[in-house]
């Protein structure tokens, strides 16, 4: 494990906002069989920070990435994205979606799936060696050197999922949208996966906004840890995290973290009492 | 860095044990055997009349002899067959290409090729002669009614199986829809094309011989067929048979090569 440089870089925030929820509200479906999944969402995202979405199942905290992702559309209030409409957004490539299932193109090699967004999007000024240059990067950086050649269904689960994380960073998106990316993995191959994306999310200038079910991950991993009420979601508390960077597993130890993961854990049993 | 988790061993294809292509060579070859041996002895034993059932050896013999023509009238065969595959397998995937993402439309022309399927093919064939004439055209045209159906639900299904998630990834990248079609669509249509492909090139032999049958040139194997059987040449006529099947087979195994080559990456293929 590498460890940042300085770790007073690391907590340095941006001064913009990168997402902004406005008294948002999503329902779906329509007339009787409409379900409100979200209402009254106000959140705010500041560059470069690191916030992770918890709550019971079904509070809409998917929702809310899809919302600014603009896989869909909400059916009140705003969603801001870099100080745009999600859809411009979208259009500009601000961000990457990580999924909970890697998703990807089975009939192309690890290096391919890494390179289609570069195929599709055709970013200008980026000669082709400059491309095999940061897809070779990112490999390594995954910890995927020497699978390039490999097809998806000839690795594990943590090793695909490392695929669709390096095809998300490879055209630098600003944002990355993670949808309980390492919830389908066993808690080793997790716990080694979440110091990774904490050094990556480190060492490059993005902002993360990530759902996740596991309280321990979402303390050690954030900035700030939003708690959602069931359904219909709303923002029950935000909980911010003074834990010191960089995030190691000594800080996993410590007196502090424990306590964190015992407040988040209260806040989210009030936000489920709330919802029934 | 922490290091890489091993490749799972499925991974590296391993060729296949030459026992294994023999468990799947073997059994069928002994069961062909076996009826050959069971043919012969039956037409000896009940001393069955030659015009009624041939000895598998006087087929064999004449299938040997007259090879030269009946591979001439096979390639003609095989000429009609294959272009009116191409022409209906063509005009089926063209509309499974421009209708899949609108439920209504390929609705309102999946039903047309229900019901296309269901009709027999002997019924078409008067009627695409009166259309298109007695030679290769009305023949073409018989195949092609026959085989559009069959490529346009498999390819409508396929192109309708790509994975939600990566529609979804592929709109996070703003790929137009020209793109997401051949990036996402088209590989995940490709499993069901090939083993749409697989029924069709059958139909598309066994319709063009049927089509022959009903009349034009003699130099195909349904036009010979008919004359042989007129005339009672009833080894002749098995020879045809022979041949018509032979084609078949070769084509369905080269379709399935070339799916088992195309789509390496597939589980299905992974065996």
């Amino acid at each position: 494990m590498t460890t940042p440089e300085s770790s007073a870089e690391v907590v340095s925030l941006g001064t913009n906002t990168a997402i902004s929820f406005d008294a948002v509200r999503k329902e779906f479906g329509s007339g009787v069989n409409a379900t409100l999944a979200i209402e009254s969402v106000d959140l705010e995202i500041r560059e470069r920070e690191f916030v992770s979405l918890i709550g019971p199942s079904g509070c809409g905290k998917s929702t809310l990435l899809r919302l600014a992702a603009d896989l869909i559309e909400p059916s009140g209030g705003t969603v801001v994205v870099n100080g745009k409409s999600p859809r411009q957004a979208r259009l500009d490539r601000d961000y990457g979606f990580i999924f909970q299932a890697p998703t990807l193109f089975d009939w192309r090699t690890v290096w391919k799936n890494v390179a289609l967004p570069l195929e599709i999007m055709k970013i200008s000024g980026m000669s082709r060696e400059k491309k095999d240059e940061e897809i070779e990067r990112l490999l390594g950086m995954v910890g995927l050197d020497g699978f390039e050649r490999h097809h998806p269904y000839q690795l594990s689960g943590g090793m695909q999922q490392r695929v669709s994380l390096a095809r998300a960073l490879v055209f630098q998106p600003s944002i990355l949208l993670m949808d309980e990316p390492f919830g389908a993995l066993d808690e080793i191959t997790r716990d080694r996966m979440n110091l990774e994306l904490h050094r990556i999310w480190a060492e490059t200038n993005t902002t993360i906004l990530f759902v996740t079910h596991s309280i321990p991950e979402a303390v050690l991993l954030s900035g700030r840890v939003v708690v959602m009420t069931a359904r219909p979601g709303r923002v029950q508390e935000i909980i911010p995290i003074d834990l010191p960077y960089p995030r190691t597993t000594e800080v996993e130890e410590s007196t502090r973290y424990y306590e964190l993961v015992t407040q988040v854990r209260e806040s989210l049993g009030q936000a489920m009492a709330g919802g029934l | 860095m922490t290091t890489a988790d091993p490749v799972l061993d499925s991974g590296i294809e391993r060729p296949r044990p030459w026992s294994r292509h023999a468990a799947v060579v073997i059994p069928p070859l002994l069961v062909f055997v076996a009826a050959i041996v069971l043919w012969e002895l039956i037409i000896e034993a009940f001393e069955i009349q030659r015009f009624l059932l041939p000895r598998p050896s006087e087929i064999a013999s004449m299938f040997v002899e007259d090879f030269g023509r009946l591979i001439r009238q096979g390639r003609n065969t095989l000429s009609v067959a294959g272009r009116g595959l191409l022409l209906g397998g063509g005009i089926g995937i063209a509309l499974a290409a421009i209708t899949f993402r609108t439920r209504w439309m390929a609705e309102g022309i999946g039903i047309y090729a229900a019901v296309l399927k269901a009709v027999p093919v002997i019924s078409l064939a008067p009627l695409t002669v009166v259309w298109f004439g007695i030679e290769a055209g009305s023949k073409i045209a018989t195949v092609s009614i026959a085989t559009a159906p069959i490529l346009f639900t498999y390819t409508l299904v396929g192109l309708r199986s790509a994975d939600a998630n990566a529609q979804e990834l592929m709109r996070s990248y703003a790929a137009g829809h020209f793109r997401t079609f051949w990036n996402l669509h088209v590989p995940y249509a490709l499993p069901f094309f090939f083993s749409g492909m697989k029924i069709a090139v059958t139909i598309a032999m066994i319709v063009a011989i049927i089509s022959e049958y009903f009349g034009g040139s003699f130099e195909n194997l349904g036009g010979y067929i008919r004359n042989e059987a007129n005339n009672v040449h009833t080894v002749e006529v098995w020879t045809a048979i022979v041949m018509a099947c032979l084609l078949g087979i070769s084509q369905y195994m080269i379709v399935a090569g070339i799916d088992r080559y195309v789509l390496r990456w597939h589980p299905s293929k992974r065996g």
